[in-house]
C-alpha cells in the first residue's frame, strides 16, 4: 500500500497500486492534471511504485 | 494594445481569450511539464489557438524549474509559488513583445487554490496589469461559453471528473511566508533558463 496525498482535495489515502499509472486509473484522475512526487521527488508518469512509498499528486499548472 | 495569454490547454484559459480578443492583439503561452506530464495539454493549446484564430503562440518547457520548486519549497506552497514563477516569466516575455497586459483564466471557487487571497499573492509578483475576464464566473457559464465557441471539445480531457469536480478545501496564503520560501530559489536564474526554453509555435 503506497501513501498517496492528493493536494487537490486536500486528503490523504492508502492505495494498493503497482505504479503510477494504475495508481491514476485507481484514483479515478487523469494524468494531464497532475505532478506525482515520489518520497519528496518528482517521478515520470510512468514509474513503479513500492510498498511504503510516500507520493503527493500536485495539480499541473501549465498557464491560464 | 497587446496581452499575453496564459493559455493552459483546459476550459478557462481558452474562454478568457475569446471574451478579450475583440478589444485587444492577444498573443499566447502554454507552460509544458513534459515529461512529467505527457504533450498532450501542449497539443490542446496549438488546437486552442488555431480555433481561436491566434496568430502567436509560444510554449515554455518548465519541468526543471517546478522540479526545483518541488524540491526546495513545502509543498504545500507549490501551487503559489510555481504560479507566482509563471507570471514573472510571462511579464518577462510580455515586455520583449510589447504587450500592455497578461490575461488569464482565472476565476474564484472553482479550484481550492484560486482564492482571492492566493490570487493576490500571485498578482503581486508582477508589475504588469493582469486582465482576469473570467473572475466571477461560475465553472456552468465557462462550460456554456466553451461549447458556444467551439472550444469545448478540444480543452475536455478523456476523463472529465477530474476536471470538472473540484473540491474546495480552505486555502489560505500569506505573501511574507511565500517571500520568505522564495528565498529558497534563484528566481532571476529561474526566469532565465524558462525563458531559454522559448519555443514559437504557431
Amino acid at each position: 500500500m503506497v501513501n498517496v496525498f492528493i493536494e487537490r482535495e486536500n486528503k490523504t489515502t492508502k492505495i494498493n497500486a503497482r505504479n503510477s499509472k494504475e495508481l491514476m486509473k485507481i484514483l479515478n484522475i487523469n494524468p494531464e492534471t497532475v505532478l506525482i512526487v515520489k518520497n519528496n521527488e518528482l517521478i515520470l508518469p510512468e514509474e513503479n511504485l513500492n510498498d511504503k512509498d510516500e507520493l503527493k499528486l500536485l495539480s499541473v499548472i501549465s498557464g491560464g | 494594445m497587446k496581452a499575453l495569454a496564459l493559455l493552459s490547454g483546459g476550459f478557462d484559459s481558452a474562454v478568457a481569450i475569446y471574451l478579450m480578443k475583440k478589444q485587444l492583439e492577444i498573443y499566447a503561452l502554454h507552460f509544458s511539464l513534459e515529461p512529467f506530464t505527457n504533450n498532450t495539454p501542449e497539443k490542446k493549446s496549438i488546437e486552442l489557438a488555431k480555433k481561436l484564430k491566434i496568430k502567436n503562440l509560444y510554449v515554455i518547457n518548465h519541468s526543471k524549474e517546478h522540479e526545483e520548486i518541488v524540491n526546495k519549497c513545502e509543498h504545500k506552497n507549490y501551487y503559489i509559488i510555481s504560479r507566482r514563477l509563471m507570471y514573472r516569466v510571462a511579464e518577462e516575455l510580455a515586455r520583449k513583445l510589447n504587450c500592455n497586459y497578461l490575461l488569464d483564466g482565472c476565476n474564484l471557487g472553482q479550484v481550492s487554490s484560486q482564492t482571492l487571497s492566493n490570487l493576490s499573492v500571485i498578482s503581486q509578483s508582477v508589475n504588469m496589469p493582469i486582465l482576469r475576464p473570467l473572475l466571477c464566473y461560475d465553472k456552468d457559464q465557462i462550460i456554456k461559453l466553451a461549447r458556444k465557441i467551439e472550444t469545448y471539445e478540444i480543452s475536455k480531457g478523456p476523463e472529465m471528473c477530474n476536471v470538472l469536480g473540484p473540491k474546495h478545501p480552505a486555502t489560505r496564503s500569506n505573501l511574507e511566508i511565500i517571500e520568505k520560501e522564495e528565498t529558497n530559489l534563484n528566481i532571476k536564474k529561474l526566469i532565465e533558463s524558462s525563458l531559454n526554453s522559448l519555443r514559437k509555435v504557431l
